[in-house]
């Protein structure tokens, strides 16, 4: 092997603790090839139904098709994603005049069509390394 | 998803629905160009699917939503081809209801709300959150296109519109054409039959009806016909006084027959032009086109028609003035199409 790719992979072990948990969230449904993704992990109804911090938040560059965000090192058990896309770089999800979002966004389980879903609905096991998928709305 | 009915604007056509905001579509190759947005803050706004024209070329819309607010929010749109979108106001609706299709006088928007409740714990899809409550009764809801903050309503039987014809006003009485269900059955049951199975027997029909509203005393009153009619059209240029209501019926109400007559029912006598298909054919709305003779009511009826049958889907052309005449000219083709909703006319 050449000395550094050696290197690489090494690194890559040693930030990762044992018995991590990496969670990828699939984003599909982008149509509009602008701006960050938004994406926040809650791991309780409290945090997750209120206005409560996340976990785990990362902002990912759009591009044409799927995006993947991962998040290493979260703890084993239930949690819930929200995201929302932010277009037009103004570092919020944009309203109508009714309050309806104008921006994509999403919740894991694809729940959402008539507003936020509860953790109750939006939850799913971390276990190991865990991939999801959310399609924008 | 916006499959309703299409509006030619500014070279593109608008591919209508009524939740949220209409489509760009390309007129000759139908390719969807992206969502209408008439500006900040109006993406994904309900737009019905049915705006109307103003005499200086604008255009009035509206939108419903029944979860903003207690009644819902009814917002209204005034749009002209060059300027864009011109005003958009919101008003808040003080009673529950359901809304697709509106009317117009010169000086008025009217609006048929019927007891119709939205109750987003009463199901899990849209339609399933309507609670029929008949012991309210409709109303009818009358704006003044001047200052739309100023209305009048009146209390009428309890009843269900999805379309309107014209609305005349003489002195201080107003005469409102529209097709008048008994119960919102059609749309409660008959719309997810339709999705579900392709197919609804409808559970009730259409009569062609009239609403005389006396905007003096503040009173309002219901006369419905026997003939059955939906899709209804008319023509724009013709006194509305005096202008026939043409539409897609049925040769009588009983049976289970499918809608299979063009008719043009005059609201002032009650008389009835009708043709008539065969068994097993399936007529869909009647589009007016007028002529180049500027003589109101002087045009002709388009109708598609699916040949159950046969397993083609036809145009029909009928001279406006003669519907019982039958077809001057027709055209099939090799296959069937699907039923759609509402369509318009492109000029060639």
């Amino acid at each position: 092997m050449h000395p550094r790719y050696f290197l690489v992979a090494s690194a890559a072990l040693a930030a990762a603790p044992a018995f991590a948990n990496q969670l990828a969230v699939e984003v599909t449904g982008i149509s509009d090839v602008r701006g960050t993704l938004m994406v926040a992990v809650y791991d309780s109804s409290e945090t997750f139904d209120g206005e409560g911090k996340p976990v785990a938040a990362k902002r990912a560059e759009v591009g044409a098709g799927t995006v993947v965000v991962t998040f290493d090192e979260l703890a084993p058990g239930e949690h819930a994603v929200k995201l929302y896309h932010d277009a037009n770089g103004n570092g919020e999800l944009d309203r109508n005049m009714l309050g309806l979002p104008s921006e994509g966004y999403g919740f894991s389980n694809n729940g959402g069509r008539y507003g936020p879903p509860p953790f109750e609905e939006a939850r799913f096991t971390v276990d190991g390394d865990t991939r999801i998928s959310i399609r924008l709305r | 998803m916006a499959n309703t009915a299409l509006l030619p604007f500014e070279g593109e056509v608008l591919a209508l629905w009524e939740g949220g905001s209409a489509y760009r579509v390309a007129p000759d190759s139908l390719e969807t160009l992206g969502l209408k947005n008439w500006g900040e803050g109006l993406a994904h706004m309900p737009f019905s699917a049915h705006p109307l024209p103003e005499r200086d070329g604008s255009y009035w819309n509206f939108g419903f939503a029944p979860y903003a607010g207690a009644g819902g929010t009814l917002v209204i749109y005034r749009f002209r081809p060059g300027a864009g979108m011109e005003a958009v106001t919101p008003l808040p609706l003080p009673f529950p209801g359901y809304l697709h299709d509106f009317a117009q006088t010169d000086r008025h928007l009217l609006f048929l709300v019927p007891p119709y409740r939205y109750d987003p714990a009463a199901g899990r899809t849209f339609v399933d959150r309507f609670r029929w409550e008949p012991e309210t009764g409709s109303r009818l809801l009358v704006l003044d296109k001047d200052d739309l903050t100023r209305r009048q309503v009146f209390e009428l039987p309890a009843g269900f519109v999805f379309h309107f014809g014209h609305a005349a006003l003489k002195g201080r009485e107003l005469r409102l054409q529209l097709c008048w269900y008994d119960s919102p059955a059609l749309m409660a049951s008959g719309m997810t039959s339709l999705v579900a199975h392709g197919q609804t027997v409808s559970p009730t029909h259409a009569r062609a009806s009239t609403v005389v509203a006396d905007l003096g005393s503040g009173r309002a009153a219901l006369e419905t016909s026997g003939t059955v009619l939906e899709f209804p059209g008319f023509d724009e240029r013709a006194d509305p006084a005096a202008a026939l209501l043409y539409g897609a019926g049925k040769a009588g109400v009983a049976g289970e027959r499918p809608v299979d007559t063009v008719a043009a029912w005059n609201p002032a006598t009650g008389a009835v032009d009708e043709y008539r298909y065969s068994y097993g054919v399936q007529a869909e709305e009647p589009l007016f086109v007028p002529d180049d003779s500027a003589k109101p009511g002087r045009g002709w009826l388009l109708q598609t028609y699916l040949d159950c049958n046969a397993g083609f889907t036809g145009l029909n052309v009928f001279d406006a003035a003669a519907v019982g005449a039958g077809p001057l000219a027709s055209a099939t083709m090799a296959r069937a199409l699907p039923l759609g909703f509402h369509g318009t006319f492109l000029p060639a």
